[in-house]
């Protein structure tokens, strides 16, 4: 009795502070070893200058979008085939702005594609993913009039549409 | 190069003029000695700026006249500048200017000769460093994450092209409310381009708001001063979310930024320490977090319950008053919601039916295993929720008999209300976790710094005990309080 040491709360409370404290730290160490490799990019692009839009442009989605930009007037509408989950279709339909942007699945059948393609007046239709046999026996020439085989960008193979041609006869 | 140096200009001035419409607002508005500090103000107009540029663009859009910097900025220009002339108004924005001007140049020379601690100088530089970073990382890069392109985004470039908001082309959720799609289009209108990279220089301003916000309160609380610059830094570098924010095109800092500031002011309040004026400033950044995201909603609402049920337990002297006023702010910030809800209601916009599904119990429960796993998830928000859990179970009995009984409701209710918004959303068994995954850090962040002041009462209090001081709010025992019949006793500084 009187011989044990006394409790200091406020020493004790000094003690948890510097254990968050350390703690705390050794986090900011780690949260810089998590941006590291994105502050090493930063610093190679302000050396290099390679800045801004350009950097969209190393992207080959990106440089395939430019490609359909020029192509596809901006009143125009266009089907994108694709998933939405691949994070490519938001893309097209950010940079491709103002043309109007339908998203259709890549399995779709070609009744369904058809008629939204007719209902939507849609000028244009690009394949960033693969169309199921079915369908894609439509779009070789000279199998149907309506579709007309554009080009093969980075961003999918594009074919023009003629919706006023796609009056019905085909079956899924 | 002279291209990009005038690009820079205009973004600069374009960024200026926001600061100028919101700090000049709280200039001509709040009352000549409403106690708030320089930084303060400059801190809360950039916010106030955004919110009425934007509400007035949206009113342009219903006179159907074109976006254009004249219609946009100039009715603005033309009734604020007779009042900043005044003498009284303009002695206090020439103060202002001067403490700014001390206040920046502290800041870069990291306080030498002002007698700030090497430890003070260590924060400031995290700080700096982290924000540096956010700025580059921001203004360096175009739009790349995910919802700054398929929704906020998408959305400026299109309001942009049609100098309205024009929503028929797309989309993407369009019920969401505009003030982010708004402001970038602005700056758009500055830089007279969608350049979707220097745009993003929005947000590590913003961010930067919110942080200066952040130690104003902790300051207030009371904190000293390094403790509140390591607050800031505790906040800031806690895990990479909040960086983040500062540098991808998303609406939950703007939220972030409202919620702070409008339950920090009410906060203050309660404890009968807000500078006058506060009051409606709660309303009107509870309208901020209306316009800014669809879950300003439900945050808003936990903020005024939140402070409805600390009057209500605490039963303090002008309690009818109290509650009142309460009602008359909640009431102004319900203002700012019907012009969207109209202008969505006049153009056939169904609202929140890709949110709110029937009530599933296997997510609400899948929902409370994952929140609680994020709360201590590190590349989350690193010790910050640990820690603040620590604080909170530290001064636990001492919160129920103050005011920081309102930040742990506040805390509480929005971690109830991710669950519940988990609970009723519509999503496949598969694309659940996905789900959960891709936005609970967000949802967190929204309160983080409210949650964050929490952490202010056990420091406060360590600073008191310290000075062998007594009787402060955060500090003094439920008994002391009713002792005293004193139950919003102030703190002494």
């Amino acid at each position: 009795m009187g011989l044990a040491p006394r409790q200091n709360p406020d020493g004790r409370r000094d003690f948890v502070v510097t254990i968050i404290l350390v703690l705390w730290l050794a986090q900011v160490g780690w949260l810089i070893w998590w941006f590291a490799p994105e502050g090493q990019d930063l610093i190679n692009r302000l050396l290099t200058g390679q800045i801004g839009a350009a950097i969209r442009q190393e992207e080959p989605f990106s440089q395939g979008l430019a490609e359909v930009q020029e192509i596809i007037p901006p009143a125009a509408t266009y089907v994108f085939l694709d998933r939405y989950e691949a994070g490519k279709e938001n893309k097209a339909r950010y940079l491709l702005y103002p043309r109007r942007h339908i998203l259709l699945r890549p399995r779709i059948r070609p009744a369904p594609l058809f008629d939204r393609l007719v209902r939507e007046q849609a000028e244009y239709l690009i394949i960033r993913d693969g169309l199921p046999p079915a369908a894609r026996y439509y779009l070789e020439p000279p199998n149907h009039p309506a579709f007309q085989y554009l080009m093969e960008s980075k961003a999918g193979t594009v074919y023009v549409v003629r919706p006023d041609l796609l009056v019905g006869g085909f079956y899924d | 190069m002279i291209e990009g140096l005038l690009t820079g200009f205009w973004l600069a001035l374009g960024l200026a003029s926001i600061e100028l419409v919101g700090y000049g607002l709280l200039i001509v508005c709040l009352p000549r000695t409403s106690g708030f500090t320089a930084l303060e103000r400059f801190a809360l107009g950039f916010g106030l700026g955004a919110l009425v540029l934007t509400l007035w663009m949206l009113v342009l859009t219903f006179l159907n006249i074109d976006f254009s910097l004249p219609w946009v900025l100039g009715p603005w220009l033309i009734i604020l500048c007779p009042w900043w002339a005044l003498t009284s108004r303009r002695r206090l924005w020439q103060n202002d200017l001067c403490q700014l001007w001390s206040a920046a140049r502290k800041i870069v020379t990291l306080g030498y000769g002002c007698g700030w601690t090497w430890r003070e100088r260590a924060w400031l530089i995290l700080l700096l460093l982290a924000f540096a970073f956010a700025l580059l990382r921001a203004t360096l890069y175009p739009l790349w994450a995910w919802d700054a392109i398929t929704t906020w985004g998408l959305k400026a470039k299109a309001f942009y092209l049609s100098r309205a908001i024009d929503l028929s082309r797309f989309e993407a959720h369009n019920y969401y409310p505009n003030l982010v799609p708004l402001l970038m289009t602005y700056i758009y209108l500055w830089l007279g381009g969608v350049v979707d990279h220097l745009v993003k220089a929005i947000f590590p301003l913003w961010g930067g708001c919110l942080v200066l916000m952040f130690y104003s309160f902790l300051r207030r609380l009371p904190v000293k001063r390094p403790g509140a610059w390591l607050g800031a830094a505790f906040l800031v570098l806690n895990g990479p979310t909040l960086i983040t924010h500062c540098f991808i095109a998303y609406a939950d800092l703007a939220l972030t930024y409202y919620t702070l500031v409008s339950a920090g002011l009410l906060f203050l309040w309660l404890r009968d320490q807000a500078p006058a004026g506060s009051l409606i400033l709660v309303g009107v950044y509870g309208g901020g977090m209306l316009w800014s995201k669809y879950e300003g909603g439900s945050l808003v609402m936990i903020n005024f319950l939140a402070a409805a049920l600390t009057l209500l337990w605490l039963w303090p002297p002008g309690r009818g008053r109290k509650f009142a006023s309460l009602a008359g702010i909640g009431f102004l910030t319900l203002l700012f919601y019907f012009p969207w809800r109209y202008f969505c209601l006049t153009h056939q916009m169904t609202i929140g039916a890709d949110h709110v599904g029937g009530f599933f119990p296997a997510q609400f429960w899948h929902a409370i295993i994952y929140l609680l796993q994020a709360l201590v998830w590190p590349p989350y928000f690193g010790l910050f929720w640990p820690v603040v859990i620590l604080a909170g179970v530290w001064w636990g009995w001492e919160a129920l008999y103050s005011p920081g009984l309102f930040l742990v409701l506040v805390t509480l209710g929005n971690l109830a209300a991710i669950i519940l918004a988990y609970a009723v959303v519509p999503a496949s068994v598969a694309e659940f976790p996905f789900y959960m995954r891709a936005t609970v850090d967000r949802l967190l962040l929204h309160f983080v710094p409210v949650s964050g002041l929490l952490l202010a009462a056990p420091w406060a209090a360590r600073n008191v005990g310290r000075e062998n001081m007594v009787n402060l709010s955060w500090g003094c025992s439920p008994g002391k309080f009713r002792k005293d019949n004193k139950l919003f006793c102030h703190s002494r500084r």
